[in-house]
């Protein structure tokens, strides 16, 4: 297998076991909406191409040695969900703790969207 | 657009480039030529830029100046100097550019001409562009160690762009015996990769610990504290006690002048002698930047937070180790982040769009040893005087073995993943 169990323990690889245990009522309510309320300001496309830019630098298909796991077209619900728990501190990790404190919900969902969409 | 009919527009505007166009103006861009857009410098971020602009807008017509054939990365260049890595998988090529339509000239670029919206080659040959990105990278500013020259570098290596020098700074470490001292200065802020000059002592000391046992490493440095200093000094006394001496600036570390064939320094500490010595010269931005006058006084470009549009010329964007982006540091993930936001704010610019305020972020591991790694991030917006840092951070100061070796992994998964986005 890849993946090897301190990984798997670390949690950081996004992957199912980790989120299965995050009951959907742990996550913030808004973060569960397929779409943004309407009063949201829209995030812009410019933001979210950039940042999922920046995720893609380790998460992208080139990821080997199980580390850091592959993003492009993943559940972005998972996705929004796991990097929220990182940044409440309900997930541990090494550094997507730190980095998921620079983006509020509507930023990670839509960059979520995007990573799911790239092929 | 199908790709051919895309390809025949391109030529077809290739045909108009012959005609001196000084100065394209903005209703000729309306009237549908395609616009252009010059990057000077093929580093991480001039790379990166000149294909996400392709991305964006394939009509929009992208040349690359380059003088090199091929780009030794600085980051992973560490593992070389110890043995760890073949220098080979450290060098890439511009093909890959040149497939996605990418017109690379391989020229030394003298000067932007921001006036004359051109890009001037050392041979006088003039690029007109509608905008510019400057991705110049370093200089090193050899006036500033009495003593010190680029032929001194050939004894004394800088090894701070990777390539020949990593090659002759791995020789003379190679060459030393064992109980031999290995003296590396650090210039004062700011310069390229602050991390690099500890994760480099870290890296020499992996190779010396295991192969010359009784050498030494002294750090003689131009400041009082560095990057993932705890983080650093914890792993050295873990990894390599009694092995690595740093000397700050208040103790006398920093470097003023040398002697290149006695392989001495001299500081306020004394007399320094190394049996090999690595000397990180104090640097400023790329000499085209300065010789194009983007520089200000400390010799670097500021730049506007939003668009990275350089404060001094209008219609050239600076990006990369050459600007003046502070709290940001000058690193491949910055810069890399600031070719995405400079790439869309170009596109933007040029077809008449507000560019929109950015998130820009920064991830820099440093590896300790081989399976050692640490981190530092952090993530900016654009805020009244320049770039705000959002948040930041470095990893955790107790943590397990087996975190500091998945940082490590991932160090590696990044590098793959931050030379494919600019070069694969």
């Amino acid at each position: 297998m890849r993946i090897g169990p301190a990984i798997l323990m670390s949690a950081l690889l996004l992957a199912a076991p980790a989120l299965a245990d995050q009951p959907p009522a742990a996550a913030p309510g808004p973060a569960q909406a397929a779409v943004a309320p309407p009063e949201a300001p829209a995030v812009p496309e410019t933001v979210v191409r950039a940042t999922a830019g920046y995720c893609l630098l380790c998460h992208g298909p080139s990821g080997r040695d199980g580390a850091a796991s592959p993003l492009a077209g993943r559940d972005p619900a998972a996705i929004a969900a796991a990097v929220a728990a990182f940044r409440d501190g309900r997930q541990h990790g090494t550094i997507m703790p730190r980095i998921a404190k620079g983006f509020d919900d509507a930023t990670i969902r839509a960059v979520a969207a995007h990573l799911a969409r790239t092929p | 657009m199908t790709q051919i009919s895309r390809r025949r527009a391109l030529q077809f505007s290739a045909g108009a480039l012959a005609v001196p166009l000084a100065g394209i103006s903005a209703p000729a861009l309306a009237a549908g030529a395609a616009p252009r857009v010059v990057v000077v410098g093929g580093g991480f971020g001039g790379a990166t830029a000149a294909r996400l602009i392709r991305r964006l807008d394939p009509a929009i017509r992208v040349t690359l100046v380059e003088r090199a054939r091929t780009y030794t990365t600085c980051p992973m260049s560490n593992l070389v100097l110890a043995g760890a890595r073949p220098l080979e998988e450290n060098v890439f090529t511009y093909k890959a550019l040149e497939k996605e339509g990418i017109k690379v000239v391989r020229a030394e670029a003298a000067a932007v001409d921001a006036g004359a919206r051109a890009v001037v080659l050392a041979d006088g040959t003039k690029l007109p562009f509608d905008r510019a990105i400057l991705a110049p990278g370093i200089d090193f500013r050899y006036d500033a160690v009495q003593g010190f020259s680029e032929a001194a570098a050939e004894r004394m290596p800088h090894a701070w762009k990777a390539g020949a020098q990593t090659t002759l700074l791995r020789r003379q470490l190679e060459a030393m015996d064992d109980g031999g001292t290995v003296v590396i200065s650090v210039p004062g802020n700011p310069y390229r990769c602050p991390p690099g000059p500890y994760e480099r002592a870290s890296l020499i000391a992996h190779y010396l610990a295991a192969r010359k046992p009784r050498s030494k490493i002294l750090i003689l440095d131009g400041k009082d504290n560095f990057s993932k200093q705890t983080l650093f000094e914890n792993a050295w006394a873990a990894r390599y006690p009694n092995m690595i001496q740093w000397i700050s600036k208040t103790d006398g570390g920093a470097v003023t002048s040398v002697d290149p064939k006695a392989l001495t320094a001299e500081t306020d500490f004394g007399t320094m002698r190394g049996d090999v010595f690595n000397l990180i010269p104090p640097q400023t931005a790329g000499r085209v930047a300065v010789a194009s006058g983007a520089t200000d006084k400390g010799g670097w470009c500021p730049v506007d937070p939003v668009t990275f549009e350089s404060r001094l010329l209008p219609g050239v964007h600076v990006i990369g180790d050459a600007t003046v982006a502070a709290p940001m540091p000058k690193s491949a993930t910055a810069a890399t982040s600031q070719a995405h936001i400079a790439a869309q704010a170009v596109v933007d610019l040029l077809r008449g769009r507000t560019p929109p305020t950015p998130i820009l972020a920064n991830t820099c591991y440093s590896l300790a040893a081989p399976d050692y790694g640490i981190s530092v991030t952090g993530v900016y917006a654009p805020g009244a005087e320049g770039l705000k840092e959002t948040t930041s951070g470095v990893s955790a100061v107790q943590a397990r073995d087996e975190d500091r070796a998945l940082e490590a992994a991932y160090c590696h998964t990044w590098f793959a993943g931050i030379t494919k986005l600019a070069f694969a």
